[in-house]
């Protein structure tokens, strides 16, 4: 049979969602750098027929330029449907991702309404009920307890238009101590200091690195 | 990222008993020589211990060397010899000769071949660290200085302690200088493989990434020249594995390299760039295969089922289609027969070792102790000597996992 028919060749591993949106974003990638290529040769056309007078010569210029539009157009819309390729696939690993997500929500309640099931089988609510009520009464007792000591007597009786005013005199001698000279000086204080003393290490060149030897900012 | 690093087995030694009874006359001079007992058996226990960390080992281990160069350093105020040098028998497998042990009567060889070993557990570390999913910075920090701390050790020793021993190494042993200079390099190349994975992560320039890469295949390239001379069945596995990694990080830097020719608008070069890096990959593949089948000491795996593999060959593959595509319409160049060569300079993210430096002497270890050591007087153990030898047992090592492609997706 093999020397017949062959062997069926073996099986790449199957398309990956995320590896077929990357590989369709580089290929709109491409087709982006094409048009920025085309924009570039469009505007040397423009201020080539900028600078000339009617006759055949411009008119020559302008067929290039038109021809050359023309492909440009196409290219946008093939980058358009690249795009919305993409787009969809991204649509649908959004949902995979959320089915996902929702497949583990529901497991998660179940198990917490499993749980709750089982936990309901230990709370007796007239027992609850109970415990309220007594907690009720014991409150409410408390708070006679507490309105008959704080009952007032001996107390002379004491006008509100005094106490308001001596109030608002209060008020006018805690205002004089106060003195906002000081923040005059905020805008010229020093800016704080960032990072302990000696903390930074250079290469040569003077560029910061990591603690792998890489630099800082990445130079892409 | 995740990594692989193959790792040979930890050498493995006999018991020391430290018992001086009749040379050590002292209740101070006894209490050194149980401390050194003591401590050699918690050191030997921690190299097999998986939830040892690098501040509990290089805890132990000075306390084991700071009281062991009292037996090694001059305490008498003299030039000569420490006279407890010579004074105890220690044997020591190698990491390439299996079971076959080498005994020594001197305590520098006991120091340089468990210091040897302190190393081989910081690459060990390192390698269970790289190995998991979704490593860290922090642990991407701690397999990189862990990695230049074991070069650093072994350069330590190559350089400084092993000069000063009696018998010179056999050749394919440990403190023989091709094989700790294979281990000095390959933990360099390791440590830049960590470098790398952090520079692509980070979106680096990809001319860093090509110059790092190309210097790491260099390094991996060099050790496989040092294990040459070295006996094939003992060596061949550990060769293989520094052939595939340098195909692998060749093919890296050609790749990178034929980002950096596509963004300065060479796109021919570019897919012979691409073309040689797929050429590369190809061949680090065929060596993962051979290395899987090689018989000799060291861990064994399928690298080329692992995930930092796959990696690399899903980008080389996008690149090229890439650079293809944009060649069809938009560049027009020729592909070049020859690949463009790479004269890549690295200027960042090299890896050097890590300065080694031995503890100070132990403060049990004073000059009127060490007068109390009386080598005049009998050597009780020598009635001992005619006990049969019993065998070394290999250590047996926590187990190294490597991270598999699931490819699963939804689950």
């Amino acid at each position: 049979m093999n020397r017949i028919f062959g062997r069926g060749k073996p099986k790449g591993p199957p398309p990956n969602l995320t590896d077929c949106i990357s590989g369709v974003d580089s290929r709109a990638e491409s087709v982006d750098k094409k048009i920025a290529r085309l924009d570039a040769e469009l505007m040397k056309y423009k201020d080539q027929m900028k600078k000339m007078r009617d006759g055949p010569s411009k008119n020559m210029v302008k067929q290039k330029a038109m021809r050359v539009l023309k492909q440009k157009r196409m290219y946008e819309g093939q980058r358009d449907q690249l795009m919305q390729q993409s787009f969809n696939m991204e649509q649908a690993n959004y949902t995979i991702q959320t089915l996902k997500d929702t497949k583990t929500t529901v497991e998660a309640m179940k198990i917490g309404a499993k749980e709750m099931k089982k936990a309901y089988k230990n709370v007796k609510i007239d027992q609850i009920e109970d415990l309220q009520d007594q907690l009720e009464d014991m409150m409410e007792d408390a708070n006679e307890v507490q309105e008959a000591l704080s009952r007032s007597y001996g107390t002379p009786e004491i006008d509100e238009d005094d106490l308001e005013a001596e109030l608002d005199a209060l008020g006018d001698e805690l205002l004089l101590d106060d003195d906002n000279s000081y923040l005059d000086e905020a805008s010229s204080a020093p800016a704080i200091p960032e990072g302990a003393p000696g903390d930074r290490t250079t290469n040569r060149d003077g560029v910061l690195v990591d603690e792998f030897g890489l630099p800082q900012i990445p130079a892409t | 990222m995740t990594h692989w690093f193959h790792r040979n087995p930890l050498k493995a030694t006999a018991p020391v008993s430290f018992n001086l009874y009749g040379v050590a006359s002292s209740p101070a001079a006894n209490k050194i020589c149980n401390d050194l007992r003591t401590a050699r058996a918690r050191l030997l226990d921690m190299f097999t211990d998986a939830t040892c960390s690098p501040d509990t080992l290089k805890k132990s281990s000075d306390e084991y060397f700071a009281l062991l160069q009292g037996f090694i350093l001059p305490l008498d105020g003299t030039t000569q010899e420490n006279k407890l040098r010579f004074i105890q028998n220690f044997k020591w497998t190698d990491t390439l000769q299996g079971n076959i042990a080498s005994a020594q009567q001197d305590a520098v060889f006991e120091l340089v071949s468990m210091a040897f070993n302190v190393a081989l557990w910081y690459t060990k570390f390192a390698s269970r660290l790289a190995g998991k999913e979704n490593i860290t910075e922090e642990e991407a920090k701690d397999v990189h200085k862990s990695l230049k701390i074991a070069a650093g050790i072994f350069k330590t020793l190559k350089e400084t302690h092993i000069p000063r021993l009696i018998t010179p190494a056999e050749k394919g042993r440990d403190l023989e200088p091709r094989v700790i200079d294979t281990y000095i390099v390959q933990s360099q190349a390791e440590a830049q493989e960590v470098t790398i994975a952090r520079a692509i992560e980070l979106k680096h320039n990809a001319s860093l990434i090509a110059a790092l890469a190309f210097e790491t295949a260099n390094f991996y390239q060099k050790a496989d020249h040092t294990l040459n001379t070295l006996d094939p069945e003992c060596s061949s596995k550990w060769k293989k594995y520094l052939q595939l990694k340098q195909h692998f990080y060749m093919a890296y830097a050609h790749c990178y390299h034929g980002q950096t020719l596509l963004a300065g608008d060479k796109c021919g070069e570019a897919i012979r760039s691409l073309q040689e890096a797929e050429k590369c990959y190809s061949r680090a593949e065929v060596l993962c295969k051979e290395y899987r089948q090689m018989k000799g000491p060291g861990s064994t795996a399928k690298p080329s089922e692992q995930l930092f593999f796959k990696k690399l060959g899903a980008v080389i593959k996008n690149t090229l289609e890439k650079c293809q595509r944009e060649n069809g319409f938009i560049y027009f160049h020729k592909v070049p027969a020859e690949a463009p060569a790479l004269e890549l300079k690295a200027s960042y993210g090299l890896a050097e070792p890590t300065a080694f430096e031995l503890p100070p002497l132990s403060a049990q270890c004073t000059p009127e102790v060490y007068a109390t050591f009386d080598l005049t007087r009998g050597h009780k153990d020598d009635k001992a000597k005619a006990k049969p030898e019993e065998e070394i047992k290999p250590v047996k090592e926590p187990d190294l996992k490597p991270q598999k492609d699931t490819g699963c997706v939804v689950c």
